[in-house]
C-alpha cells in the first residue's frame, strides 16, 4: 500500500551508525524514535547484522509488562529458570543477574520500550511504568552490558546513557501511496487520499496515511483527515460509532499485544471480509503479521466499549493461538519463543472469563504480576471483589508482601465489605511502603476518615502531602494531583458531613483548577451549598440549584407582574403543611432566616393552592402595591451529589449485624 | 436542686452531688451528667456551627482525668443528636455505649436509621444531616466492633454498670454500682442505685 523505499534507503545508514555505536564496549545508547520512525524495522535490521538480544515490553497498561521483559531477557541469557527461583531475589535483582549473564556472553541487548500515554501517570499504568523504569536503571547499571533502548521522544529516561540518537518519522506524499494494492473501497479511498495530498501538498507519516485511508473508506472526506496520528485515531473512534459490529471487531483485534499472523485476524476479531483491510492495512500494518501502532491502540482501547463477553471471546481465541505455540503449563524449560507464547497465553487466559478460568488456574505463575492481572480483571471488569482479594492473598503467600498486592487486597476486601482490620493493615502497609503513590494514599486516608479516628485521618493527610508534594510544585503545575488526591479526600470528608475538613483540603488547590476542572467545580458547589445551609440553619433552595444562582436573582418570580415591579423577594421552604395553615421558613439573605405561618386562606391567595398541598421550596415575592406571591423553585434535577460515597458508607453502617 | 450559670460553677465540682449539664441550640441538646462519686454519662451530641463542641468543652472543664465517661448514650439517630458523637467517642473513650435498640438484635437501630437516611433528601441541609448521622453511626459501630460486650441496649430497665475512679474516697458508703435507664416516651431517666 505504501512505497517506503526512499525511507528504507536512508534507514540503512542510520542502522549502520547504531550498529557501530553498539559494538563499542559498555555502550549505552538511548534511541529516541518518533512514532512511525520504524522502530521494529530498525531492530529487525540490526538483528540481521549483529548478535542481538531483543526485549520488547508489552504496553504499560499490562501489569505483566515487567515480568514479560524479564522473561525475555532471561531467556536470551539462557537463565530462564532463574525467573522462578525466589532465592535469586526480586524483579530487579533478577534483571541484573540476567543482564550480567547476557553481558558475559558478549551479546548486545536492545530494549523496545512501550509508548507512555501523554500527560500524567494513571493508576492503571503507574505500577508497570515504575517497575519497567527501575528495570531499565538496573540494565544501565550493568557496566559490561552493551545496551540500546528505543523509546519515543516523550519517554523519560534516566541518566547513564553514553549517547542519544534521535530518529524522526518519515513523511510520505501522494506518489508513495499505491492504491492498486488495496481492494474495493479501500483502493478508492487510497486514490482519493493521494489525489487530495497532491492537490493540498500534504505529507503524512506512513502510520497516518494508513489511518487516513481507513477513515476515507469509512466515509470521511480527504480534507477532513488532515490530522496527525492521535487525532486521526480519535476521529476513527467517532466513525466507528456508525459501525457497531466493526467497532467490536477492531476492539477485539486490539487485544493482541504482539504482531498477529494475518491468518488469525479473522478468528480473533470476527471481522467481515469486506472490512478486513481496515484492520490489516489501515489500523494495523505488516506483511505476514499485523501490528497495531501503540498510540492508535491506546486511543482506541480507551474509547471502544465492546461487551465483556465479546472481549472474553477474543481473549479465548488468542489464548488458544498462543497455547498451540507453547504447549506448557509452566515457564520451566521453555525456549525463547515458547516462553513468550506462554506469557501471552497466561495473559489472555487471565482475561478470558469463565471459559479460561480453569486453564488459567492450571498454570504455574512465574511472578506475582500474573496473579495481579487476573485479580484486576476480576475486580474491575467482573466486580468479583472477594475472588480478587483471594488472588492478592495468594500473591502475598506465594511471592511475599508488596505494596501493590497489599493495597489491592485491602481495596477488594473493602469493596466486598470484609472485616475492617485486614483492610486497615493492607492500606497502611502500602501507604507506608510507597508513600508517593497518590491513589494508595487517598484510599488510606479515605478509609481512616470513615473507619479510623479523626486524628489518624488528619495525620495521614499531612503525611501524604509531605510525601507526594511537599512544596506544592505538582499541585501548581497541573490539576492532576488535585483530581487524584485532594478531590477524593475532600469527597470523603463531605460524605461524613465534615465541611471544615473538606474546605481545608480544597483550600490547598489553586483557584485555577477549582474553576477549570468540572469535578472540582462540582465539589465546591456541594460544599458551598452545605456551608450556606449550615450557616443559615436552614435550606431554602433545592440541592440542585447552583450556588451562583442563589440569592442573585429570582428563579421563579417575574420581575414585573400586572405592571407592578417586584420590590422584594426571598427563597423559602415549607416546614409544615396543615389544612388550617402553612409554616414556612424564608431567608431574604444567606445569613438571615425567619419562620412565618400563614393561615389556609392567606396561603391559597399567595400560592394558589390549598394549604395541605404546600410542599418543597418556593420564592416569596412582594410587588409594588403590596401584593405578595409564592412560586415554587424549579428543581433542576439531581444536582451535584455524593450518592456513591454515601451509599458505600451507609452499606457499612447497615451491614452491622453483631 | 440548684440551677447555676456555667460561669458561676467553679471547678472542681463537688462530686458528692449529681450535676447535669445541658448544652445545645434549643433543639437536639447534648447532656453531660456528672454522677455523684463516680464518672460521667453523656447523652447525645449537639450541633454547633463552629468552635469546640459544647459537650466536650464541659468535660474539658469539669471532668478530671481520673473520671471516666461511664457511657455515651445515643438516644436516636437524628443529626441534631448525632453531631459530635464521633468526637466524644474518640476524645473521651467512653467505657460503654448505649443505643436505642433491641437487646436481641442491636442492628435494628441501624435498620431504623437506614430507613430514616434513605428518605429522599432534596436540600443541602438534609444531605448534611444525613451524613452527620452516617459519621456517628460509623463511630458507634467502630466502638462496638472493638468491644461488643460494651454495648448497652437503651431499653427500659437497662443497667449501666459504673466504675469508681481511684481518686474518690473508697470509704464512701453511698457509692452507686450502676444506674438504670428508665425509657419512657422518648425520655431517658437515670436513677442510680
Amino acid at each position: 500500500m505504501l512505497d517506503l523505499w526512499p525511507y528504507k534507503v536512508g534507514l540503512k545508514e542510520r542502522v549502520a551508525a547504531i550498529e557501530k555505536e553498539l559494538q563499542e564496549p559498555a555502550s549505552k545508547l538511548a534511541i529516541r524514535a518518533a512514532i512511525g520512525a520504524g522502530r521494529h524495522t530498525i531492530v529487525r535490521r540490526l538483528s540481521a547484522s549483529m548478535d542481538l538480544a531483543i526485549v520488547e515490553f508489552p504496553s504499560f497498561d499490562d501489569l505483566d509488562a515487567p515480568l514479560h521483559g524479564l522473561v525475555q531477557l532471561a531467556s536470551h541469557a539462557g537463565v530462564l529458570d532463574m525467573v522462578l527461583d525466589a532465592a535469586v531475589g526480586d524483579l530487579l535483582q533478577k534483571t541484573t543477574a540476567a543482564a550480567q549473564a547476557l553481558a558475559d556472553t558478549d551479546r548486545a541487548l536492545v530494549v523496545l520500550l512501550p509508548v507512555p500515554r501523554s500527560g500524567n501517570l494513571r493508576e492503571a499504568d503507574a505500577t508497570a511504568r515504575r517497575h519497567v523504569d527501575q528495570m531499565l536503571a538496573a540494565l544501565v547499571g550493568v557496566p559490561a552490558l552493551r545496551l540500546a533502548v528505543l523509546a519515543t521522544p516523550g519517554t523519560r529516561l534516566r541518566d547513564g546513557f553514553t549517547r542519544t540518537i534521535e530518529l524522526a518519522a518519515p513523511m510520505i506524499g501522494a506518489t508513495q501511496i499505491h492504491a492498486n494494492e488495496l481492494p474495493g473501497e479501500f483502493g478508492a479511498a487510497a486514490r482519493a487520499l493521494a489525489s487530495w495530498m497532491a492537490k493540498a501538498d500534504w505529507a503524512s507519516t506512513p502510520l497516518e496515511a494508513r489511518l487516513q485511508v481507513g477513515l476515507i473508506a469509512l466515509g470521511e472526506r480527504p480534507e477532513g483527515v488532515a490530522l496527525r496520528l492521535e487525532a486521526l485515531a480519535r476521529k476513527l473512534v467517532q466513525q466507528l460509532h456508525r459501525w457497531p459490529s466493526l467497532a467490536v471487531a477492531v476492539h477485539r483485534l486490539l487485544l493482541a499485544r504482539r504482531a498477529l499472523p494475518v491468518a488469525e485476524v479473522a478468528a480473533v476479531s470476527g471481522v467481515e471480509p469486506r472490512w478486513q483491510p481496515l484492520l490489516t492495512a489501515c489500523i494495523g500494518y505488516g506483511d505476514d503479521k499485523v501490528r497495531v501502532p501503540e498510540v492508535t491502540r491506546q486511543v482506541l482501547l480507551d474509547a471502544l466499549k465492546a461487551s465483556t463477553m465479546a472481549l472474553e471471546e477474543a481473549h479465548t481465541t488468542l489464548a488458544q493461538h498462543h497455547e498451540s505455540l507453547d504447549g506448557a503449563r509452566s515457564l520451566r524449560g521453555l525456549g525463547q519463543d515458547q516462553a513468550i507464547n506462554w506469557l501471552e497465553k497466561v495473559h489472555h487466559l487471565a482475561l478470558g472469563g469463565a471459559v479460561c478460568a480453569t486453564r488459567w488456574g492450571e498454570q504455574e505463575p512465574a511472578g506475582r504480576e500474573q496473579l495481579w492481572e487476573r485479580a484486576r480483571h476480576l475486580s474491575r471488569e467482573l466486580r468479583q471483589y472477594q475472588d480478587a482479594a483471594q488472588l492478592y492473598q495468594t500473591s502475598i503467600a506465594r511471592f511475599g508482601n508488596d505494596p501493590y498486592s497489599s493495597h489491592y487486597l485491602a481495596y477488594n476486601l473493602d469493596r466486598s465489605r470484609g472485616d475492617l482490620e485486614p483492610i486497615r493493615r493492607g492500606y497502611a502497609y502500602a501507604a507506608t511502603e510507597d508513600p508517593e503513590n497518590p491513589w494508595w494514599q487517598q484510599r488510606w486516608i479515605r478509609f481512616l476518615i470513615a473507619h479510623g479516628t479523626l486524628a489518624e485521618a488528619r495525620a495521614a493527610w499531612q503525611h501524604a502531602i509531605r510525601s507526594i508534594d511537599p512544596d506544592g510544585t505538582r499541585l501548581r503545575s497541573s490539576p492532576w494531583l488535585a483530581l487524584n488526591l485532594h478531590d477524593r479526600v475532600a469527597r470523603r470528608w463531605l460524605a461524613v458531613g465534615r465541611l471544615d475538613e473538606a474546605r481545608e483540603v480544597l483550600s490547598e488547590v489553586p483557584e485555577r483548577w477549582l474553576a477549570e476542572e468540572a469535578e472540582l467545580r462540582e465539589l465546591i458547589e456541594v460544599l458551598t451549598a452545605q456551608e450556606q445551609a449550615l450557616a443559615l440553619g436552614e435550606s431554602v433552595y433545592p440541592a440542585s440549584t447552583p450556588v451562583e444562582a442563589r440569592w442573585h436573582h429570582p428563579r421563579s418570580l417575574r420581575r414585573v407582574r400586572s405592571g407592578r415591579r417586584l420590590v422584594a423577594w426571598a427563597p423559602g421552604r415549607v416546614v409544615e403543611a396543615r389544612p388550617t395553615g402553612v409554616t414556612v421558613v424564608v431567608a431574604p439573605t444567606p445569613d438571615e432566616a425567619q419562620q412565618l405561618t400563614f393561615d389556609a386562606e392567606s396561603w391559597r391567595r399567595l400560592a394558589g393552592e390549598p394549604a395541605e398541598d404546600a410542599d418543597g421550596f418556593f420564592e416569596l415575592g412582594s410587588y409594588e402595591g403590596g401584593e405578595q406571591v409564592v412560586r415554587p423553585i424549579p428543581d433542576d434535577g439531581e444536582g451535584a451529589r455524593l450518592d456513591l460515597e454515601e451509599d458505600e458508607l451507609l452499606a457499612r453502617v447497615t451491614a452491622w449485624s453483631p | 436542686m440548684v440551677s447555676l450559670t456555667l460561669d458561676a460553677l467553679g471547678a472542681p465540682l463537688d462530686r458528692s452531688l449529681l450535676h447535669v449539664f445541658v448544652a445545645g441550640p434549643g433543639y437536639g441538646e447534648g447532656i453531660a451528667v456528672a454522677l455523684p462519686h463516680s464518672g460521667w454519662l453523656v447523652l447525645d451530641g449537639c450541633r454547633v456551627s463552629r468552635g469546640r463542641l459544647p459537650i466536650l468543652a464541659i468535660l474539658d472543664r469539669w471532668r478530671s482525668s481520673t473520671e471516666p465517661v461511664e457511657a455515651l448514650l445515643m438516644t436516636h439517630p437524628h443529626a441534631d443528636h448525632a453531631f459530635g458523637v464521633r468526637e466524644t467517642i474518640e476524645g473521651t473513650a467512653p467505657l460503654r455505649i448505649g443505643m436505642t435498640t433491641s437487646p436481641m438484635s442491636p442492628a435494628l437501630a441501624f435498620a431504623a436509621a437506614e430507613a430514616e437516611l434513605a428518605a429522599a433528601s432534596p436540600s443541602s441541609l438534609d444531605q448534611l444531616r444525613r451524613r452527620t448521622v452516617i459519621d456517628a453511626m460509623l463511630a458507634l459501630r467502630r466502638r462496638f466492633d472493638a468491644a461488643p460486650e460494651d454495648l448497652i441496649p437503651l431499653v427500659d430497665g437497662a443497667l449501666v454498670p459504673l466504675t469508681h475512679p481511684g481518686s474518690l474516697p473508697s470509704s464512701e458508703r453511698r457509692m452507686p454500682r450502676s444506674c438504670m435507664i428508665v425509657w419512657w416516651v422518648g425520655t431517658a431517666m437515670i436513677p442510680t442505685s
